[in-house]
This record gives C-alpha cells, sequence and structure tokens, in this order.
C-alpha cells in the first residue's frame, strides 16, 4: 500500500473514536445491538465530517474479537487493527479511485471520472460470489453520487437483495443525485457538520499547526475534509487574495478591472489541482452571506447582499454544467455590480 | 444470519396479500379466469409500488403445482411456490437486467428456452430493470418474444418504461403500476407492526406513511429505520427526529417571522434547525407544503379535507393564514418554490435558506395595481385642472393602502429576474374607485397652463420581480423625453481651464479611478492592488493646449474619417507640423498610418493655418494613459454632463415629486431615451 502523503490521523478505534455525530452513532449503536440493521444504508451528510470513518468503526462493531459491554469495538484487536489499516479482506471499499480486487489507488487511464458498471461487475463476480471470512461482509461506497446511471442500475438488485450477510453503505454528501431507486432501497443516516472545535482538534490530530488549523476551520463549515484541503498556508492566502482582488474588481466597477481579474484568476485556477474557482466562490458566497446576516435587520442593506449571495450560488451551480469559468465568474462580477 | 429488512420479510406472496394495484390484479384475475394468459408482461411503475413483488406472484401463479393449471390463488406450500419464494426454482429465472445488459447474455438464455421446463407448467424468465438491455440486447429478444415457445413466459419490470423500444413495448402487455394513497400504507404499516409486536401511536404512523411519498418500499424502508432507532413503541416526536423531519411548531414559527418581517428570528431558527441536525432539504420542503396549506387556509371558506392536518395543528395554520394577506401568501409560495429547489442542489444548502428567508422577510409591501390606477387617474385629472403641485392634501391615499412602501422594498427587483415590464395599466380601466374617468391612462396629458413645467415623459409599472408577486407594483418612472436644460455649446476656442482630467492623468496608478457606489463592498472590501506601472508611457500633458486647435483643423476636414481623427491625441498641432499619438497596435492607429488619410490631415491644416506648404504629418504610437485629451474625450465628459443634468432636471421635476408624494415609492433608476436598458 502507498504511503499516504498526510499524516494519518487517529486511528479508527470503534465508534468512539468518530467525532461529534452522536445522533448517527446512537442510531448505529442501537440497530446493530437490537439486530435490526438494515443491509443496505445510505451515510449522507456534508463531504469530510466521518461518514466512511464511522463505515469502517461500524464494520469493526460487527467483527471485532473482544467487543466491550457496550457494543462498541475494542479497536486493539487484529480485526480492528485490520479494518483501520484497510486491510482486512470482508471490508471492500468501492471509490471510483479504488480498484476493487487490489483496493489500491488507480491511475492514468484507469482512473476514470465516475463510477462505472464494469467496477460494480466486478464487486459481483469476484468479490461478492464467494462467503465471506468472517461472519459479516461490508461494501463501503465513498461518494455514492460518483455512480453513474449504469453502474446504480446494477447494483439495485444486490442493494435489494444482495448475498448472504453481506451489508452496504452508501456515503454521499450528494443524496440528492443518487437514483431514487437506490435511494428507496437503503435506510438513511444522517451526518450533521462538525463543531469547529472537532474540527481543529481533527486538523491537529494530522500535525496541523494549531492556528492555521483555526484559520482553516473558519472557512470550513464543519468540515474535516475541507479543513484539511484549507490547511495549506499558501494554498490559504492565495485564496484570500483571490476573494479580495474579486471584490476589489467589484468595487471598482470596471468592466476593464472585471475582464482582467475574471482572466487572471481562471488562468491560475486552471493552473492548479482541483477546483479552485469553485472554493474561492463559495467563500465569496459565504462572505456575502456573513455580511447579509450581520445586516439583517437593515432591510435594503441585507436584501442586496442577500441576492448577492444567491447569484454567487447560482454562478457556482452553473459552474457544474461546464460554463468556461472565465466567463461564468465575468458574468457573475457584473451582475454582482449591478445588483444594488 | 444478518437482518431481513422489513421491505423483503413482508413483501406480499399472494395476490390476496397485495396493497394496492387493484387494476393490475383484477386484470391479471380475470385472464387467468378466462384463460387468455399473455406470454410476456412488462410491469412499469414508480420505485417500491409491487412491480417485481407481482411478477414473482404471477410466477406462482402459474406454476402452482397444488393444481391442474394456472391459478390465481397460489397455494405457497407446494415445492414450486416455497422455491419460487427462496428464487432457486430452477424453471424460473429472475435476471437483472441492469448488471447482464449484453446481447450475449441474452443469447445464453435464448439457448435454453427451447428446451421444456424442468419440473413446472412453464419456464418463467423475469428480467427486472429491463430498461437498462442494451439495444442489440432488446432486438436479439424480439423474435423470441412475439412467438416464444408455448411453455415460455416473460414478466419484464422497470421504473423507466420509455426507455424501452416501441418494439419490446408492442410485443408485452404492460401494465401500469401507480403510487399507493397513504392511507393504505398507513393500514399496511399498522398490520406488520402488530405483527412484529413493536407498539406505536398514530401520529409515528401517519408521519412514515406521508414521508413514503406513496412507496411501500419507501415505507418499509422508513419503519426499519424508526424500529432500530428507538427503545419501546414509536411515538410521534421519536419518529419525526429519526427521520430527520421537523417539528411542525418549528415551521409555524419561521412563517410567524417571515410574515412579520422578522429575520433575525427567522435566521436563529435556521440556525436551530442545522444544530439539530435536520435535513434541510426536508425541512426546505414541508416549509413550502405550509405556505400551501396557508394560502388554501385563507381563501378557502371550510378548507375540510383539503388540509390534511391533525385538529391543533389545524388551528395554529388558520390563525396563522387569518393574519396575513391571500396575495402575499400566494407570493411567499412561489418564491418558497424556487427555493426548494436551489436548496436540494447546493452545497451549503443553509446558505441558501438563509439568504432566501431574509430577502422574503424583506420583501416589499403589496399595492394592489387598481389602486395604484386610480390614483394615477385622480393625479392626472388634479393636474388637467390645473393644481398640480398646489395642494398635496389635495389626494389624500385612498383606502386600503397602508402606508409608504418599505425602503427596501424595491432592491428584491435586482436579482437575476429583473422586474418584468407589464403592460400600461390603461386596458385595466378606471380603478373601482374612479368611476366615469374617460379612460386611465399612463400617458399624462399636457398641462393646460402655460406655467405649468412640461410633462416629464411616461411612467412604467413593473412588477417586483424576484418574489413574484401578483400584485405587488411598484413605480418607475421614466426620464423625460426631452432635456428642459438647453445642451451646453460645443467647446469655445478660449483656453479651458485646468480641466480635472490632467489630475487623473498625473495620478494614474495610485488611485482608483472612480469613487465606488458599491457600498457594501466598501466596507469591507481591501483597497484594490495598484495595476503594475506601464512601460513607455506617452507623455501627454503637451497635447492638452492643443485640443481646440486641432478641433479647428478637423472642423475644415475634407476625404478622412472624422470619428478616427477625433481619437488622436494632438501632441503638436502648428503651422509645420502635426503630431498625432495613438495607441500602439489599436484599431485607429493603423487607420490613420494610411497615406490618403494623412494626406487630407495635411490639406485641412495647410486650410485651417492658411499657410503654402502643408505642414509635415507625424503619427506617433505607444501606451496610452487612461484618460488622454482628445476631442472624443471631451466630447464624453460633455455627454455626461448633459445627461446628469437630464438626470436631475427629471428627478426634481415637480410632476415627479408629486407622483412620489402620492404613491409613496422612491426613484430608483431614470432612463433617458436611447439609453441601452441594463439586463
Amino acid at each position: 500500500m502507498a504511503e499516504p502523503e498526510q499524516p494519518k490521523g487517529d486511528p479508527i478505534q470503534g465508534l468512539r473514536s468518530v467525532r461529534a455525530q452522536s445522533a448517527a452513532k446512537e442510531f448505529l449503536q442501537h440497530a446493530l445491538s437490537g439486530g435490526r440493521l438494515s443491509t443496505a444504508l445510505l451515510f449522507e451528510g456534508p463531504d469530510g465530517v466521518g461518514k466512511e470513518r464511522c463505515a469502517r468503526a461500524l464494520a469493526q462493531c460487527s467483527l471485532c474479537l473482544a467487543k466491550q459491554p457496550d457494543g462498541d469495538a475494542c479497536g486493539r484487536c487484529a480485526i480492528c487493527r485490520a479494518i483501520d489499516a484497510q486491510k482486512y479482506p470482508d471490508v471492500i471499499t468501492l471509490a471510483r479511485t479504488l480498484d476493487v480486487l487490489t483496493q489500491q489507488e488507480q491511475t492514468g487511464a484507469d482512473l476514470k471520472s465516475e463510477i462505472v458498471v464494469d467496477k460494480i461487475r466486478e464487486l459481483q463476480r469476484e468479490r461478492l460470489s464467494y462467503m465471506p471470512h468472517g461472519a459479516i461482509r461490508w461494501v463501503i461506497v465513498r461518494d455514492a453520487h460518483e455512480l453513474n446511471a449504469n453502474a446504480s442500475n446494477a447494483l439495485l438488485k444486490t442493494l435489494e437483495e444482495p448475498p448472504a450477510n453481506t451489508h452496504f453503505v452508501l456515503a454521499t454528501h450528494r443524496p440528492s443525485e443518487l437514483l431514487v431507486t437506490v435511494r428507496s432501497r437503503c435506510q438513511r443516516v444522517r451526518f450533521a457538520t462538525l463543531p469547529e472545535s472537532d474540527v481543529i482538534a481533527i486538523l491537529a490530530s494530522r500535525g496541523v499547526e494549531a492556528a492555521l488549523a483555526k484559520e482553516a476551520a473558519k472557512w470550513a463549515e464543519g468540515s474535516a475534509g475541507r479543513a484539511l484541503a484549507m490547511a495549506d498556508p499558501e494554498l490559504l492566502a492565495s485564496r484570500k487574495s483571490w476573494l479580495e482582488r474579486l471584490l476589489a474588481a467589484l468595487r471598482a466597477g470596471k468592466p476593464g478591472a472585471v475582464v482582467e481579474v475574471s482572466e487572471a484568476f481562471s488562468k491560475e485556477a486552471a493552473a492548479k489541482e482541483g477546483d479552485e474557482v469553485l472554493v474561492v466562490l463559495e467563500m465569496l458566497e459565504r462572505y456575502f452571506r456573513d455580511e447579509a446576516i450581520a445586516a439583517a435587520t437593515d432591510a435594503r442593506k441585507s436584501t442586496v447582499l442577500a441576492a448577492r449571495s444567491q447569484l454567487v450560488r447560482q454562478t457556482i451551480a452553473s459552474l457544474d454544467s461546464n460554463l468556461k469559468a472565465q466567463m461564468a465568474v465575468e458574468s457573475m462580477l457584473v451582475r454582482l455590480r449591478d445588483v444594488r | 444470519m444478518s437482518y431481513l429488512v422489513l421491505a423483503r420479510k413482508w413483501r406480499p406472496q399472494t395476490f390476496t396479500d397485495l396493497v394496492g394495484q387493484e387494476h393490475v390484479a383484477q386484470t391479471l384475475r380475470n385472464a387467468f379466469a378466462q384463460g387468455r394468459i399473455a406470454h410476456a408482461f412488462l410491469f412499469t411503475g414508480p420505485r417500491g409500488v409491487g412491480k417485481t413483488t407481482i411478477a414473482r406472484v404471477l410466477a406462482k401463479a402459474l406454476n402452482c403445482l397444488s393444481s391442474s393449471g394456472p391459478t390465481v390463488e397460489p397455494c405457497g406450500t407446494c415445492s414450486a411456490c416455497e422455491e419460487i419464494t427462496r428464487s432457486s426454482d430452477v424453471d424460473v429465472r429472475e435476471i437483472d437486467g441492469a448488471t447482464w445488459t449484453k446481447v450475449e447474455s441474452i443469447r445464453e438464455l435464448q439457448e435454453s428456452l427451447p428446451y421444456l421446463p424442468a419440473r413446472d407448467r412453464f419456464k418463467i424468465v423475469i428480467i427486472d430493470e429491463v430498461h437498462m438491455l442494451s439495444n442489440s440486447a432488446f432486438n436479439a429478444l424480439l423474435k423470441t418474444l412475439e412467438e416464444p415457445p408455448p411453455h415460455v413466459k416473460f414478466v419484464f419490470a422497470t421504473t423507466e418504461a420509455h426507455k424501452v423500444p416501441i418494439t419490446i413495448l408492442s410485443r408485452c402487455q404492460r401494465y401500469d403500476f401507480k403510487l399507493l394513497p397513504a392511507q393504505k400504507i398507513r393500514a399496511r404499516i399498522e398490520h406488520i407492526l402488530k405483527a412484529e409486536g413493536v407498539g406505536f401511536d398514530d401520529a409515528a404512523v401517519s408521519l412514515v406513511a406521508r414521508e413514503a411519498a406513496g412507496s411501500m418500499r419507501d415505507a418499509l424502508s422508513l419503519l426499519d429505520q424508526v424500529i432500530a432507532g428507538s427503545t419501546g413503541a414509536l411515538s410521534g416526536p421519536d419518529v419525526a427526529r429519526l427521520l430527520g423531519v421537523a417539528d411542525r411548531q418549528v415551521l409555524y414559527d419561521l412563517a410567524r417571522a417571515v410574515l412579520a418581517a422578522d429575520p433575525t428570528k427567522a435566521l436563529s431558527i435556521v440556525q436551530q434547525v442545522t444544530d439539530q441536525g435536520y435535513d434541510l432539504h426536508a425541512f426546505a420542503r414541508d416549509f413550502l407544503s405550509l405556505w400551501r396549506d396557508l394560502v388554501v387556509a385563507r381563501i378557502v371558506h371550510e378548507p375540510g379535507s383539503m388540509l390534511d392536518l391533525a385538529d391543533e395543528e389545524r388551528a395554529d395554520v388558520l390563525a396563522i393564514a387569518k393574519s396575513a394577506d391571500a396575495a402575499d401568501l400566494e407570493r411567499l409560495f412561489l418564491a418558497w418554490s424556487r427555493t426548494v429547489d436551489d436548496v436540494a442542489r447546493a452545497r451549503e444548502p443553509r446558505w441558501v435558506l438563509e439568504m432566501a428567508l431574509v430577502r422574503l422577510a424583506h420583501r416589499p409591501a403589496l399595492v394592489p395595481v387598481d389602486e395604484l390606477i386610480a390614483r394615477l387617474v385622480d393625479l392626472e385629472r388634479k393636474l388637467g385642472s390645473g393644481s398640480a403641485g398646489s395642494d398635496p392634501k389635495a389626494a389624500p391615499p385612498r383606502g386600503g393602502f397602508t402606508g409608504p412602501q418599505r425602503p427596501g422594498g424595491g432592491s428584491t427587483s435586482t436579482s437575476a429576474a429583473n422586474p418584468h415590464p407589464t403592460a400600461h395599466p390603461a386596458p385595466h380601466g378606471a380603478g373601482p374607485n374612479g368611476p366615469n374617468v374617460p379612460r386611465a391612462s399612463a400617458q399624462p396629458t399636457a398641462p393646460t397652463q402655460s406655467s405649468a413645467p412640461p410633462a416629464p415623459g411616461r411612467f412604467e409599472v413593473v412588477r417586483g420581480g424576484v418574489v413574484g408577486a401578483t400584485a405587488a407594483a411598484m413605480v418607475t418612472p421614466v426620464a423625460p423625453v426631452a432635456a428642459p436644460a438647453s445642451a451646453p455649446p460645443a467647446p469655445t476656442p478660449s483656453a479651458p481651464p485646468a480641466p480635472k482630467w490632467l489630475e487623473n492623468v498625473r495620478a494614474r496608478g495610485n488611485q482608483p479611478q472612480r469613487p465606488s457606489t458599491d457600498e457594501s463592498a466598501n466596507n469591507a472590501a481591501p483597497e484594490p492592488a495598484p495595476p503594475p506601472p506601464r512601460v513607455d508611457l506617452l507623455d501627454v500633458r503637451p497635447a492638452e493646449a492643443n485640443v481646440d486647435v486641432w478641433a479647428s483643423v478637423l472642423a475644415v476636414l475634407e476625404g478622412a474619417p472624422l470619428a478616427i481623427l477625433e481619437q488622436g491625441v494632438p501632441l503638436e498641432v502648428s503651422a509645420k507640423k502635426v503630431s498625432l499619438a495613438f495607441e500602439a497596435n489599436s484599431f485607429y492607429a493603423r487607420k490613420v498610418s494610411a497615406t490618403d488619410v494623412q494626406e487630407a490631415v495635411r490639406r485641412a491644416a495647410q486650410k485651417a493655418f492658411a499657410t503654402d506648404e502643408p505642414p509635415v504629418f507625424e503619427l506617433v504610437t505607444g501606451a496610452l494613459p487612461e484618460k488622454v485629451p482628445t476631442i472624443a474625450h471631451r466630447k464624453e465628459l460633455q455627454r455626461q454632463a448633459e445627461r446628469a443634468a437630464k438626470i436631475e432636471a427629471a428627478r426634481t421635476h415637480p410632476f415627479v415629486k408629486r407622483f412620489l408624494s402620492l404613491v409613496g415609492g422612491d426613484v430608483r433608476k431614470i432612463e433617458l431615451p436611447g439609453d441601452i436598458p441594463n439586463t
């Protein structure tokens, strides 16, 4: 297995090692001890709040060799450790970036933009057609909204009537993008955003320096995943400076400034990995939203600011539909200027 | 053995067990009774309403060994029935159409079809999710499907019949399944809960039935969830918490806050809902259904069964509805219906909720269009009789109009959905309060008295855009067609005073060019970074004194485009030399580099200075500062000044002032004739 790029954080040791999410944990523990845990679970909630971690902890609970009195996993037995290390054969992760058989990260031509039907077929043929080694087998689908239409359909029958002793956990932060036929077969477990203190603690466990962790957590909306992505001093500074430059262009109100900043912004964003435009626009949306809330009692000001926040939201939505980033940002700035 | 979910455990095994879909069951029963059993069935309908279940029951009905032929009442105990229930009957093949999509799978299947069934009456092929088969797989089926061996029956099930080719559809008997009514789901849930020995109350069952939205499998999945998550009997509040459905009372509080224009309260409710981890999309949807209930409660005298609410909830809804205006409620419903879509898609649904609530809480007050028209007519009559502006009390506000519009009112129209100009109010005729007025016209007649100022122009009634009001009206006065002030004269030949733009040219690069009109961005935005200094910036200061001379040269120009030369910076204009500067590589520079243009300039200069020899022409190119001393620039400044004067004249026009004092709005925008409309 490839070395992870960043320190791995605290090990998964049963449900108690999952931060916050008391409602979800309570429900799962209850269902598990009552023998009523559905074979198809849908974990939905913001990204980076511990859905997959919780799924692994749940797997530990069902397979642990030395369960604690309250039904939680011990976290120290061989199986618990193997599940934490993602090396236990009966806990299968299905993800866009992972090979079904080897569970290794895929690269190059093997890496697709969605979870394709071949992966589901491979899962059914190579992993689910044999009896599990232990009592229960788990299939954890990471970012289940990345299942494409064919893959989702191919999963339907298996989800409804899975092979013996097989449980599915579909984790997603975009539940509305799943087929209704998939959702209808699953029991939904909701995950909430994390309190800021928990986000900071998670960053600390991954070796992020305290001040930076605090700053990153501020922008992360209760998502440890997003906070981790933010916790790079250079990146954070560059994002904040782009936010400021966009606001400055808006303030200057000149077509020239708008075009200039949109072009520079989209060029630099394109050169970087990930979705820089999206992240910065979300910061902009949040900026207007915060301002609007601060001015909530001032009818005129808060209405204008709320309208601006909504406009940025629409732009983000149009980015999803493949509109060119530069054009989207340009037209957004021009329209933002007209909102008053 | 892992837990068998309720939806599987309680899958009906006979036609009599079935809930809903009576039309399907009845048709099948009749077909069996008459011995007219088709060889291919297609079951289609929404998720979780019984397609696969009926397919399996049908297989039993066809193959049950306890009777001598197909029967509508399979015994459920013979080996065929039992094996079909366990999915292990060799003659009944249930195929996952979404996994085995390829034509090879179909060919393999077809190879086995000619052989007689091993034990059962029929070989039955059930293809679930049949819409996922590939095109060639479908085509490979066609012949078999039309004329299968007598011992073969096909049953297809799908949620998406429109993806099945018509050639397949036309070879099957098609059964459309419907969503189940909530009462039937409720009854089934109660039956199952009793059999499972789980206690429950009415509210709990109603809630699950409502959330299932017509699908039995959804209902049973939810039921699994609430049983697994609760200790002992199911109660309404427990179920609501487990399903993440907000308490109705929270929704009522939110509606009250919006209606009372209290954004702070509304935001604190969102905070509360988020902290409790509710599903915000479901919350937004429930809030929408509350607006619907409120509209119904407001406009229907005896709502009766139109409101599906418990008694105390009904009292709350009626009380809120009573305190609100029907048109306002309709508007809120419409606005919220858009928000629900946005919430479903957004990564931060909370922000979307908050921003929508802020805007709705600050929505502009409604003024009936009729009333506005009546007042306009009134105003027109007063002006016509010469009392314009003399007595503001002459036209007191009419009944129904409750004070001036809220200050933030109009700004809702500035979102992406811009105000839609509506028809001029003329066709509506006089309002109820203005009988016997000849015809309400949007075009005020010209005042008869000479002392009265000229008519300022036309008025447009526009709708408040974003909230989609049905009767919300805003009044946007449109600027006068003719400028009251006469246009300033053309630049005079005398030396102008030190112009403003010169300072700008000198200070360029160090300060923002124009003071921002954008207060909100101003408040928090940092100073913009200074643009990088340009290299080889031309020094255009000497040109300032030459602009007027250059204008007099251009006055006698012939045979060259004036508009292009007006863009040139006259670095030097004398009897000896004409030196013009242009931005390097610009369109203008290229045009002026043509010799015939330069010749024309030299001839004009010779004429203007009355010399014997035409002067030398020099074309200078380089980077120009933003504000340059050119004729074009001077004309632009002049145009702006004229425009400002016209706008000011319109704003302070007595007619406009009087109008505003009558209808209680403020002037948001003034458009001059020839303005490009803002989109």
